[in-house]
């Protein structure tokens, strides 16, 4: 059975066409199901594992690529599907996972190409996509066997599913390929100086080291110092931690043009 | 269809130890490795070497292939083939099957090219100590 999580901002006037859409194409493809909506009141987590008690659901986020990635986190190891119509134009996950936006992405969900994609954990708590920190004040220890030093590094980003840059749009072909490969049991760590705008002088992303690594440990050179981490583009841990490629898993559905 | 062609398993996955980075301790991986920043202790790779004209590496290395334009201090074992090129500084015992020295290329170290290379030597050192353990 198909069960759709609606993001709290399609509530707005200015989606009402956009999701109308979607539902029609949806019904036209017979694919039509559950409606549950996010608000301020229910998390998509609390929604997710209600939706999880029913048997082998299909869960299907309309909306931001943050409400997919939370959405993603309960169901690993279950025998769910998650599936994705991304409503914003640049959407990174759409183009990882080889989607169109708004209502054309009901046809992928409806051809139900399923992969399975790996969790990535921080201090044992799951992430979907990617972290990302300053290194100037970082200690890294990969697997237990070596250090990485930065000398010139600004940032670092330790990458599950995501795209091996720091941008999240534009893609370059400079580098040998594009995205992360989130079935590998891997964790990427891309280091390096991410771009910036200052009024109307661009800065080029530099894009220095990769390594691929099961356990990275990051802490502070001082003690009396946090780094904070930014999990999946949201919400921030404190060093010291643990890094770890797991092998739990989740069923998503993608389409032909994956960049995975 | 870009990144399909992209897509890589950690096999043949492209480490890269950039000019902003160094890295010490035990360095192993599966895919092939660039190396252009700096490393010491020890590197072994199932496949092969590339260490760039920018990259300063003091360690132990082990590796299908070797392509070495940078500096080097430490023993070199190499399955297939070694190229130093014009830029590689190496002061170290070299051990390979295929030893390519370009003109310029500095090597302080005792050499061991040809016959069956390291694997097989490995391979058959295995075999003798097997048969002298029955």
């Amino acid at each position: 059975m198909y069960f759709y999580i609606y993001d709290s901002f399609l509530k707005e006037k200015k989606y009402a066409k956009v999701v109308s859409k979607i539902e029609t194409r949806l019904a036209s493809l017979g694919i039509a199901g559950k409606k549950h909506q996010l608000s301020i009141l229910r998390s998509v987590d609390e929604m997710v594992k209600e939706i999880l008690k029913k048997e082998s659901p299909t869960i299907i986020v309309i909306g931001s690529d943050q409400t997919f990635c939370q959405a993603a986190l309960p169901m690993a190891n279950t025998n769910a599907v998650l599936g994705f119509i991304p409503t914003q134009p640049n959407s990174l996950m759409a183009n990882l996972l080889g989607l169109p936006v708004n209502e054309y992405a009901c046809d992928v969900v409806s051809a139900r190409r399923i992969e399975r994609i790996n969790f990535g954990k921080i201090n044992g708590q799951r992430f979907f996509s990617s972290l990302e920190f300053d290194v100037n004040k970082a200690e890294l220890i990969a697997d237990n066997k070596y250090q990485i030093i930065s000398k010139r590094i600004k940032t670092v980003k330790v990458i599950n599913l995501d795209l091996l840059q720091f941008q999240t749009t534009s893609l370059e072909t400079d580098w040998k390929r594009l995205a992360s490969n989130p079935k590998d049991e891997y964790l990427e760590v891309l280091m390096g100086t991410p771009g910036k705008i200052f009024w109307f002088l661009k800065r080029k992303e530099k894009k220095d080291s990769l390594f691929f690594v099961k356990k990275l440990k990051v802490k502070s050179k001082k003690s009396n110092q946090e780094i904070l981490i930014k999990v999946d583009r949201e919400k921030t841990v404190k060093t010291p931690v643990l890094i770890e490629a797991t092998k739990e898993d989740l069923r998503v559905i993608v389409g032909k043009e994956r960049l995975i | 269809m870009l990144g399909r062609d992209l897509k890589l398993k950690p096999e043949d996955a492209e480490t890269i130890i950039g000019t902003g980075v160094k890295v010490e301790g035990t360095f192993t991986a599966f895919g092939d490795v660039i190396v252009k920043g700096q490393l010491t202790g020890s590197l072994s790779t199932e496949n092969n070497l590339s260490l760039r004209s920018s990259g300063k590496v003091e360690a132990n290395i082990r590796a299908k292939n070797a392509s070495i334009g940078g500096e080097l201090k430490g023993n070199l074992t190499v399955d297939e083939k070694i190229e130093l090129a014009a830029t590689a500084k190496v002061s170290g015992d070299i051990h390979c099957r295929v030893l390519a020295i370009e003109e310029g290329a500095v090597l302080n170290g005792r050499c061991k090219v040809g016959g069956a290379g390291p694997k097989d030597t490995l391979k058959e050192k295995k075999k003798e100590d097997k048969v002298e353990e029955k």
